[in-house]
């Protein structure tokens, strides 16, 4: 990482002229390491969460319960900022879905209000329910469901080829933390009692025994999952990162660009937020049983943030700054980057209106109620702002002449 | 080779036309051979338009008279067979980010898809749960997902046009009707705008070709994501997934989206190419289009196609040229012309 005297004097990362010196390996090898932050801070606030469950299946409580909520909320922080990595990282693709898939058909861990739950059409494992079951027909082939383990977990994940069968993940937990949110586009979260996972007598909804095995088995994966990929990102050692910043810079640049972009303009402006606004869908937001969509967008959204501005805070509140993107276009035309970081920025604050709206008692599965016409132009700004960065990176790549942003398939040949 | 990339496909191409059109801004400045694209693309999509609009009065005209006369078997084939004519009419618009399905914001009120979860399915029931009258006025108010031609062929289809459904069923296909319109005047004298911006481009394209050249990419994403989600991940096939399961037409309806990206290519595009200097590229992308045709499957069904091992081998041949033709315009092309096609709503799937 090289840093220039001035950035050491001002050290604004969110600047938009160009304190660092714009050298493209440069700008490849700081994201690097900012990955490596935010995957290291995944995997830590992912051990507390471990912690806090630990607690609540050892003594099941109203607090316990809360605890462990709380937890999750967390550990989400860092991981929702690490999504920007998913597009053009086959590595982190590949291996993703197993932490965050999404939406999922809930049907297949455990209980659910069979009237109000709406699965994938056609997916045989949609009402499996590991949790009541010791072995499961799907098809032709019978599993055996016995020990719930991490290994478990993770070979059910897709079953029967439907990605909505997660079994896995930070989904798979806030499921059985939170439980289906019944409330549709009103106030109010999955309100899943404590009770369901004491031991014994107490117990409610069945199976409380297999209900703490499947969630402690969930929460060993996530910690090994994101464990093994801090290690990916690490310095100095025969890894990902390693074969990534030995390429030509070009192709960490594509990645970077091509990250930000798929997750600005498909994912969260798309998927995540305009499918289930026109569609007034609330099954399709994207934390529906927590409630906690808001927050999940915000940082998906600062993710794109510290890519391009090559700036994180990290859980413990340091900053890390080095040479970005913005630097790096900015050496090449000054205006664009000017007009790029505005972009960024301004998505910054305006996807954030979700998040004070959230704070203010009007949370995402609420405004796209059908009837509210001001939480629909509160989204609708939030997708306008996502699509106008999106288009300001495009002119970005431009200037950096990255024509082919795919990096799946930069280098294919027929 | 994975399509959800830069290629892509999506049903959100609507709302895109900003993110999609920023990379394709470049000033003027070169004389082009022959006859500018933008002239050739705007005439094919006014008569496309022109197609549009016929045929969805017909579908009304349908749904009505088979009302009021009561449905029965003669008069409902006659519905379904102009529902079909209707979105076989619809298809070249699906993908769209240029004109007016994007200014106006229609194309999830035209057809909402992909939609894994049946919420199709699940807002018709909802409202024929409902005793309130059902109005277009009220449908254009409703979910996208109850507006358009999914809810329709459901109504069709997999209910059966009845005395009950038909209150709704003439309202939506009215709805319809009503967006066609709208598509058809705006297309008589469309705003585009083909912002310019930036000048980038090495190689001396107007913003127009960029525009109209990046289109022919989003629609190719559209397309390409008819034809993989059905085909799901190694034996776990995805019938449901497939755009028209209900009417089992969705190859036919995937046949009409290859066939009018052709007609797009080739409505200028292709000699631009050759007059760039790359007759080769041109003439692969016209081969890699004329040989997928040549071989399409006459089954108009994708389920019955993927529930056979005769179907799924012809499929899986089809694959080659979709996945070659994808790789020539999406990943090739840009390349060589020097320009960046942008992403689309298909990026990030």
């Amino acid at each position: 990482m090289k840093k220039t005297l001035t950035a050491l004097l001002i050290g604004s990362a969110l600047s938009s002229t160009s304190v660092w010196a714009a050298e493209p390996k440069a700008v490849v090898e700081h994201y690097a390491s900012l990955v490596h932050a935010v995957y290291s801070d995944s995997a830590t606030t992912a051990q507390a969460l471990d912690k806090a469950l630990k607690a609540l299946i050892a003594t099941p409580s109203e607090a316990t319960l809360n605890a462990a909520k709380e937890a999750w909320l967390a550990a989400r922080v860092p991981y929702q900022q690490s999504e920007v990595f998913r597009f053009g990282n086959t590595i982190v693709d590949d291996w993703e879905g197993q932490l965050n898939a999404w939406p999922l058909d809930e049907g297949l861990i455990d209980y659910v209000d069979t009237k109000s739950y709406q699965h994938e059409l056609g997916n045989p494992g949609a009402t499996a329910n590991i949790i009541s079951s010791t072995s499961l027909q799907v098809g032709n082939d019978k599993l055996d469901t016995t020990n719930i383990t991490p290994e478990l977990l993770a070979s059910l994940n897709e079953l029967g080829g439907s990605e909505a069968n997660v079994a896995t993940g930070y989904h798979a937990i806030e499921f059985l933390l939170w439980g289906q949110d019944l409330n549709a586009t009103g106030a109010g979260a999955g309100a899943r009692p404590y009770t369901d996972f004491v031991q014994g007598e107490g117990c409610t909804n069945g199976h409380c025994d297999r209900r703490v095995a499947y969630l402690q088995a969930a929460s060993t994966l996530l910690n090994n999952d994101l464990t093994w990929m801090t290690a990916q990102w690490a310095e100095n050692t025969d890894n990902y990162r390693q074969a990534l910043t030995a390429k030509p810079a070009t192709e960490g640049l594509r990645i970077m660009l091509f990250g930000m972009g798929s997750l600005s303009l498909g994912e969260l402006a798309g998927e995540r937020m305009k499918v289930a606004l026109e569609a007034n869908s609330p099954e399709d937001e994207h934390d529906c049983f927590s409630d906690n969509t808001h927050n999940s967008h915000y940082y998906n959204q600062q993710g794109i943030n510290n890519v391009w501005f090559g700036s994180y805070t990290r859980v413990d509140g340091s900053k890390l700054t080095g040479p970005s993107l913005n630097d790096l276009v900015a050496s090449k035309d000054k205006a664009v980057a000017l007009k790029t970081s505005e972009a960024v920025k301004s998505a910054t604050t305006q996807v954030y209106t979700l998040v004070s709206s959230a704070e203010q008692g009007q949370k995402f599965d609420q405004l796209i109620a059908a009837n509210n016409a001001a939480g629909h132009e509160l989204v609708n700004n939030s997708i306008r702002s996502l699509v106008l960065q999106t288009g300001e990176i495009e002119k970005a790549s431009n200037v950096l002449g990255i024509y082919n942003l795919n990096p799946d398939t930069a280098d294919h040949e027929f | 080779m994975k399509f959800s990339s830069l290629t892509g496909f999506s049903c959100f191409a609507a709302f895109l036309s900003i993110g999609v059109f920023a990379s394709a801004m470049a000033e003027s400045q070169s004389t082009i051979a022959a006859q500018p694209i933008a002239a050739q693309a705007i005439s094919l999509k006014q008569q496309q338009a022109q197609q549009l609009l016929l045929q969805s009065q017909r579908l009304n005209q349908q749904i009505s008279q088979a009302c009021l006369a009561k449905p029965n078997q003669d008069n409902s084939k006659r519905a379904q067979q102009a529902w079909q004519n209707t979105m076989t009419a619809w298809v070249p618009f699906q993908g769209e980010t240029i004109g007016p399905i994007n200014q106006l914001d229609l194309a999830w009120s035209m057809q909402f898809w992909p939609d894994k979860k049946n919420i199709t399915g699940r807002k018709i029931k909802a409202i024929q749960a409902d005793d309130s009258a059902i109005t277009a006025a009220a449908i254009q108010q409703s979910s996208v997902a109850v507006r358009g031609l999914g809810a329709l062929e459901l109504l069709l289809f997999e209910q059966g046009l009845n005395r009950e459904n038909c209150s709704l069923s003439q309202a939506i296909a009215a709805n319809i009707m009503l967006n066609s319109e709208r598509l058809q005047q705006a297309w008589q004298q469309p705003k585009l705008s083909y912002n310019a911006a930036t000048v980038r481009s090495e190689v001396t394209l107007n913003a127009e070709d960029i525009a109209w050249i990046s289109e022919l990419s989003h629609q190719l994403s559209f397309a390409n994501k008819k034809f993989f989600m059905p085909l799901g991940k190694g034996e776990h096939i995805k019938p449901f997934q497939a755009e028209s399961w209900r009417s089992q037409t969705s190859m036919a309806q995937l046949q009409t989206s290859f066939t009018s990206l052709q007609q797009l290519y080739l409505s200028g595009i292709n000699a631009l190419l050759i007059s760039k200097g790359h007759p080769k590229l041109a003439g692969e992308i016209e081969q890699t289009f004329a040989d997928m045709l040549a071989n399409w499957p006459t089954e108009p069904s994708m389920v019955k196609l993927l529930k056979s091992d005769q179907g799924l081998a012809k499929l899986y041949r089809m694959r080659i040229d979709v996945e070659k033709l994808a790789y020539l315009i999406q990943e090739v092309l840009p390349v060589k012309l020097k320009f960046v096609i942008g992403f689309n709503a298909t990026d990030g799937d």
